[in-house]
């Protein structure tokens, strides 16, 4: 066993030390020798990024919960640190004891986002672990991956042994009752192979990639994918909580010593999503929805804050004003934390439930800007991605706001969106002109300030296991002309334009919908010092176009390509509960205009109902 | 203890509920390991946490954005180790010294301690105006030798400022800053520098005056232990001779 030290003259030579050396409140320390299993959880981005994660903090959590596993935590160092470990050969360590990982029984990254690939090799790489799973011998640690990529890991399956598919709170701990049981009976004639297979058959939503055979066709296509062996299950299905309120959810949060990017308490309202918007991943692998109680959600929120001495309760889901208990909690909460400096955030709140009541409630908070996600400028196009608000819901919403006293508000767009024209550009730019003017209709005496709207852009990246899995992005030249053509429309100086690299939505758009082929072209792209791919500024797109080329593989194959619906999908042996059959039916609805009710008017009969919960049986 | 009240604007909601007579606490604390690496920033929001967690009735500062009436009496670097630092924070009521003390520790992380409390009465001004020296400790191999080569010159200049951003770059004699050295061992010195508001002579600048092409390289400066034992304010003492 061993521990790794950092010279003082390195940590004072870098941006922010206090991401390395952990001592964090709330962070949990153990005796090694008193615990059978060590296990590491990895965030492939900086220490700032990962703590604001909500799921690793409750894994952690949960974990350490335990006698017999002692789990710690690794972040990405930024480049300036990475580069002096290099120097002097420090490996990456985690947090809690300063452990190299490859010392660990258990080595487990949390995939958020498709651009944090490259630096999962590195801390792989740096860790001492082999970086390909093929390559790892009896006494390597087990290294897992969880989160929302893990619905299509073929481009990292070479690199992990096992990858948990679903919510992982269950997986894990059984996982981690099996590895037990098979280091107890001899660490020394441990059985790799023989646990991951018995992991695979015995656990839902454990899928071990290399248990499983991919055949190409001639036009690069997939022919098949297999199991080698009748032990492991043909097609995996995802992992769920189906009743999050009897799920483990920790009060004594670990904070942060610096900064995090969300750097609040993280209220749970509810997993999934009734919405069905047709281009959101996340809406569609979580279903369905399931509710926790308000009651419950409250004493959490109380409870956590007291421990964690946060001054922001955030509340966090998908769409958090469709909790059915929103206004009693978020009266409750308010209630309950007034004469403090505590305030409440509310995220993604939907334009068509948005009151007086529940601005009046965030204006009592601190936060002062409000964010809507209208994604679509024109009807025409909101009903082809099934976002089910209208101009009305919009221009109520701006007066609501404005009357309130508010002059700025954010609206997310995206452009290039299947069966997008110009029409529905103009429409952005009318929409957000219309809410300049509607500023200037408001009673004087509440302007007091000058309206400003931001109009943000991302690109449409069709993603798997929603309706548009089969769909094309554009070619890169034509969302630059998108993005310009709606630049030059947005006249007012009270609207200020962002958007979303281009670049970096091409190869998402690869790797959301890539192959086992494309771990070649990530394992290429880390050994020529490729990472922080999701930062604008450190990503190279020019170095995977070329590595790409060199591997014999096209970008536009995987990005600008429309499959067809009979198409074997490189994710076909994965299930997230809703069926082919449902998405290929929004599809064709989405094509003729056609709009898909939320869960809880009508059933749509999606498949998630098979797990036998949530709203499904409400 | 002086039952001297320092009368504060209270926001409306809380003056329901809580005594109108608040009083500040004077606490000594110290900081060692991982918390070391902290900026002054992270230790002002670590202290407001641990406020919060302690559960003490603290006083805000009013406005949109209120923080607790905390004042630090001399921000502290990163790297640098704090045996004996000061804060002073405003309650409601009058909390036993102890109590509070003993409530903030038990929610602090273990590296910062808070090891005295008292009333602080005095009429009016910031600690941070009290402040006029502060005693160090540095340590690194055979460094009382270099220091000793170092203070032999008229001057001891070290350079300030950034090329960076367009800043100016100038030479400051920080001999004059210095007030006492000792030198306990070959690899210890102790050292009394100006620190405060009018003058103040920072650890990491004095060592990196200390370094030569040859001799003393920046990343021994970096290596250097530095503790910071404690904060003279005025009166406290007379400022010894050189």
């Amino acid at each position: 066993m061993s521990t790794v030290y950092i010279p003082r003259h390195i940590l004072l030579s870098v941006e922010k030390p206090a991401r390395y050396v952990g001592g964090e409140w709330n962070s949990v320390l153990k005796d090694v020798h008193d615990v059978y299993i060590r296990t590491a959880l990895c965030f492939p981005d900086t220490y700032e990024i990962g703590m604001s994660h909500l799921g690793m903090k409750i894994l952690y959590h949960m974990l350490n919960e335990r006698d017999d596993v002692f789990c710690e935590r690794a972040y990405m160092p930024w480049t300036d640190m990475m580069s002096r470990m290099k120097e002097d050969n420090i490996p990456l360590y985690t947090l809690e004891t300063k452990t190299p990982l490859n010392e660990f029984d258990i080595v487990g990254f949390t995939l958020q986002y498709e651009m944090c690939y490259s630096n999962v090799l590195h801390m792989l790489d740096m860790g001492g672990i082999p970086v390909y799973a093929k390559d790892r011998k009896q006494d390597d640690p087990i290294v897992i991956a969880g989160g929302p990529c893990a619905f299509n890991i073929e481009p990292m399956a070479d690199f992990f042994d096992a990858v948990f598919i679903g919510e992982s709170e269950d997986q894990l701990s059984k996982f981690s009752d099996l590895y037990r049981e098979y280091i107890l009976r001899g660490k020394d004639t441990f059985d790799r192979d023989g646990f991951l297979a018995e992991a695979a058959s015995s656990i839902q939503g454990i899928y071990v990639p290399r248990f499983y055979e991919v055949k190409y066709n001639d036009d690069e296509t997939i022919r098949s994918i297999r199991a080698y062996s009748q032990d492991v299950p043909d097609v995996i299905t995802k992992a769920l909580i189906i009743e999050p309120d009897k799920a483990y959810f920790p009060v004594n949060l670990i904070v942060p010593n610096t900064e995090a990017v969300h750097d609040r308490v993280s209220l749970e309202l509810f997993r999934g999503c009734t919405r069905g918007c047709r281009f959101c991943q996340a809406g569609f692998v979580t279903r369905p929805v399931r509710e926790r109680d308000p009651g419950l959600l409250l004493d959490i929120a109380l409870k956590s804050q007291k421990a964690t001495g946060y001054e922001e309760i955030g509340l966090l889901s998908l769409s958090t004003s469709d909790y059915s208990g929103f206004k009693e909690l978020a009266s409750s909460l308010i209630e309950n934390t007034e004469g403090t400096n505590t305030s409440i955030s509310l995220p993604s709140l939907r334009l068509d439930s948005f009151t007086a009541d529940i601005l009046e409630k965030a204006s009592k908070s601190r936060k002062s800007g409000l964010t809507f996600a209208p994604e679509a400028g024109t009807q025409k196009l909101r009903n082809v991605i099934n976002k089910n608000i209208s101009d009305n819901d919009l221009k109520d919403a701006m007066e609501i706001a404005f009357s309130g006293g508010r002059n700025t508000v954010k609206l997310y767009f995206m452009l290039g969106l299947p069966t997008e024209d110009d029409d529905d550009i103009d429409g952005i730019s009318i929409l957000a002109h219309d809410i300049v003017r509607s500023y200037w209709q408001i009673p004087g005496e509440t302007r007091r300030r000058k309206p400003e709207i931001t109009v943000s852009a991302a690109m449409f990246i069709p993603k798997p296991f929603t309706p548009f899995q089969w769909e094309s992005q554009d070619q890169l030249d034509e969302l630059y002309r998108k993005q310009n053509y709606l630049r030059d429309k947005l006249k007012s100086k009270y609207i200020k334009f962002q958007w979303h690299g281009s670049k970096s939505s091409v190869w998402e758009a690869v790797l959301a919908r890539g192959d086992r082929r494309l771990s070649k072209v990530i394992y290429r792209a880390f050994q020529e010092g490729c990472c922080f791919d999701a930062w604008d500024d450190k990503f190279d797109f020019e170095a995977y176009e070329r590595i790409m080329s060199e591997e014999g593989l096209d970008i536009s194959f995987y990005a600008n390509r429309k499959r067809l619906f009979d198409e074997v999908l490189p994710w076909d042996h994965i299930s997230c509960g809703v069926s082919k059959e449902f998405l290929i039916n929004e599809n064709i609805k989405a094509h003729s205009g056609v709009t898909t009710d939320e869960c809880r008017s009508i059933c749509s009969g999606c498949g998630a109902a098979a797990f036998g919960g949530g709203v499904c049986f409400e | 203890m002086s039952k001297y009240n320092i009368t504060l604007p209270v926001s409306p909601n809380l003056r329901k509920n809580e005594p109108d007579i608040t009083k500040v606490i004077r606490f000594n604390f110290s900081r060692r390991g991982a918390l070391i690496y902290i900026a002054h920033l992270d230790m002002l929001r670590l202290f407001e946490r641990a406020l919060i967690r302690s559960g003490l009735k603290f006083v805000s500062s009013q406005g949109f954005n209120p923080r607790p009436l905390m004042v630090f009496a001399l921000p502290v670097g990163i790297g640098v180790e704090v045996d004996n630092d000061l804060v002073e924070i405003t309650f409601y009521g009058g909390p036993d010294t102890e109590q509070a003390a003993d409530k903030l520790n038990a929610s602090m992380p273990p590296d910062i301690r808070i090891t005295n409390a008292h009333y602080e009465d005095r009429a009016s001004g910031s600690i941070m105006a009290m402040v006029n020296s502060a005693e160090y400790t540095f340590m690194h191999k055979d460094l009382s030798r270099i220091v000793r080569t170092a203070m032999c010159g008229e001057v001891l200049n070290v350079t300030k400022g950034s090329k960076g951003k367009g800043g100016k770059v100038k030479d400051v004699d920080i001999k004059p800053l210095i007030h006492k050295l000792d030198f306990p061992d070959d690899n210890t010195i102790k050292a009394v520098f100006s620190a405060g508001s009018k003058n103040n002579l920072r650890p990491d600048l004095f060592l990196k005056a200390l370094t030569t092409d040859s001799g003393f390289s920046l990343k021994n400066a970096l290596d250097t232990v530095i503790i910071r034992n404690r904060i003279f304010l005025e009166g406290d003492h007379q400022v010894a001779e050189k």
